[in-house]
């Protein structure tokens, strides 16, 4: 069963038929983590680096900000079991139209930023396909932590 | 008739004719959709226009009503009647809403050229035109209605192309590769013309108004244009977040140049496009479902 994660939204889930799925990733990050003790899986599609931007809205919604959504995201798989020593991360998303340049360079900023955090809270990760100008579809299969990614213009890949 | 009034250097002729013939395949845009045009386009069109629009068409004012009823709109009280809907609604909201009942046909369909399955394409045009009704509303631009609808039909070449694209996908993938270009450069370079250059020729052969045509025609080149008008502007900007955003996007993914005279012209700063992307979000729902009535999809 497909549960489908929609632009700046979140899901967690250790239901064994659930397979987690985001489409359309442009400039967004979807970040998908795997504990395969617990066998949950949690699957995030943030939209923009930094909830300074206007935290009310952050608070109402979490999961359009990286620095508000990557936190969110731990802390419900955590709730599910899942241990961070023991949790697998993907990365895929941060592309950018041609000849954008500084301030509105939100697909690298929003790589940046969850760099940034991983590296604060000694969190690895395991597979990662960020940049260029494509647009990306993630898939996590919860009962084996299988994932897909699927790339614009190109085939599938198993991760 | 069409011209080929773009058409420069082209090295085969023929082929892009046969391009071009495919125009005729389209469903054409109910002749409402000119008449809507019409009345964008003046400044002295009053409710009673809209209504005359859409009154000799049942199942145009059907699917309208329904899209006035959408949870997007928001409206504060059930709509029964096109007049109403201008009374609550306002007449450019009404007839935006016109344009979009009236165009989801040519869009709803899989391209496979373009790798964009039922209802993409329809998804990102939508998405598309929204961002830029509410760019042209924030900085103050006239004519929104005319700004939506050219935002919303900007890619009708891709539904032309798509047939040709599926074939010629390799060869645009390596020069854009090999050359760097845009997607828009490699697929005119390997067919001849590309999907902005179609969508102006179907605009026109749509008796859409020059700005419009221009609009469709520049919507990734805005410094091309013989003048870098506001609305032209707001297109470009809009489909760029929207690519961003990446909703219905395809193979072309977002291999298209971001034009930063446009945004300097319109003054959007880097806060303003950030906003326009949070509050994307905020109706999202309302907007999917939009385009799913609007496109049949459920």
């Amino acid at each position: 069963m497909n549960l489908i994660v929609g632009v700046g939204d979140m899901r967690v889930s250790n239901d064994a038929e659930a397979v987690l799925v985001t489409y359309s990733l442009g400039s967004c990050i979807g970040l998908a983590v795997y504990d395969p003790v617990a066998r949950v899986g949690g699957l995030l599609h943030y939209m923009l680096p930094d909830s300074n931007l206007d935290k009310d809205k952050a608070r109402l919604n979490p999961y359009m900000f990286g620095d508000t959504g990557i936190p969110s995201l731990f802390k419900a798989a955590y709730q599910f079991g899942a241990k961070k020593n023991r949790m697998r991360t993907i990365v895929v998303g941060g592309s950018q139209i041609l000849d954008q340049d500084g301030l509105f360079n939100i697909g690298k900023r929003n790589h940046a930023l969850l760099r940034k955090m991983f590296w604060k809270n000694n969190v690895m990760t395991h597979f990662e396909d960020v940049g260029g100008t494509v647009n990306r579809t993630l898939k996590l299969e919860v009962a084996t932590g299988q994932a897909w990614l699927k790339v614009s213009g190109s085939g599938i890949i198993k991760i | 008739m069409v011209e080929g009034v773009w058409l420069g250097d082209n090295k085969n002729m023929t082929a892009i004719q046969n391009i071009i013939a495919g125009i005729n395949q389209l469903k054409p845009a109910s002749c409402v959709s000119d008449k809507v045009m019409a009345v964008i386009s003046n400044p002295q069109s009053s409710a009673a226009d809209v209504v005359e629009l859409v009154k000799y068409d049942q199942s145009l004012t059907a699917n309208l009503l329904r899209l006035c009823n959408s949870a997007y709109v928001g409206a504060i009280k059930k709509i029964t009647s096109i007049k109403q809907s201008v009374a609550l609604l306002g007449m450019e909201k009404v007839l935006s809403l016109i344009m979009l009942a009236n165009n989801a046909e040519n869009f709803a369909a899989e391209q496979k050229g373009y790798d964009l399955s039922q209802g993409d394409l329809w998804r990102y045009s939508v998405s598309s035109a929204i961002i830029a009704q509410e760019l042209a509303r924030e900085k103050q631009v006239n004519n929104v209605a005319m700004i939506f609808t050219a935002a919303l039909i900007k890619d009708i070449g891709k539904v032309i192309l798509s047939t040709y694209i599926a074939d010629a996908f390799e060869a645009i993938h390596s020069r854009m590769e090999n050359e760097r270009l845009t997607f828009s450069a490699a697929e005119k370079d390997v067919l001849g013309i590309d999907h902005a250059e179609l969508g102006a020729m179907v605009a026109q052969q749509w008796n859409f108004d020059s700005e419009m045509v221009e609009i469709i025609r520049y919507h990734h080149d805005p410094l091309l244009a013989p003048e870098m008008r506001l609305p032209l502007c707001v297109v470009h900007v809009s489909d760029c977040i929207c690519m961003m955003i990446g909703q219905g996007v395809g193979a072309d993914g977002l291999s298209y140049r971001y034009c930063q005279a446009a945004a300097d012209r319109l003054g959007v700063t880097a806060v303003d496009f950030q906003q326009i992307i949070v509050r994307f979000r905020e109706k999202y729902e309302g907007i999917e479902a939009l385009i799913n009535i609007s496109g049949g999809f459920k």
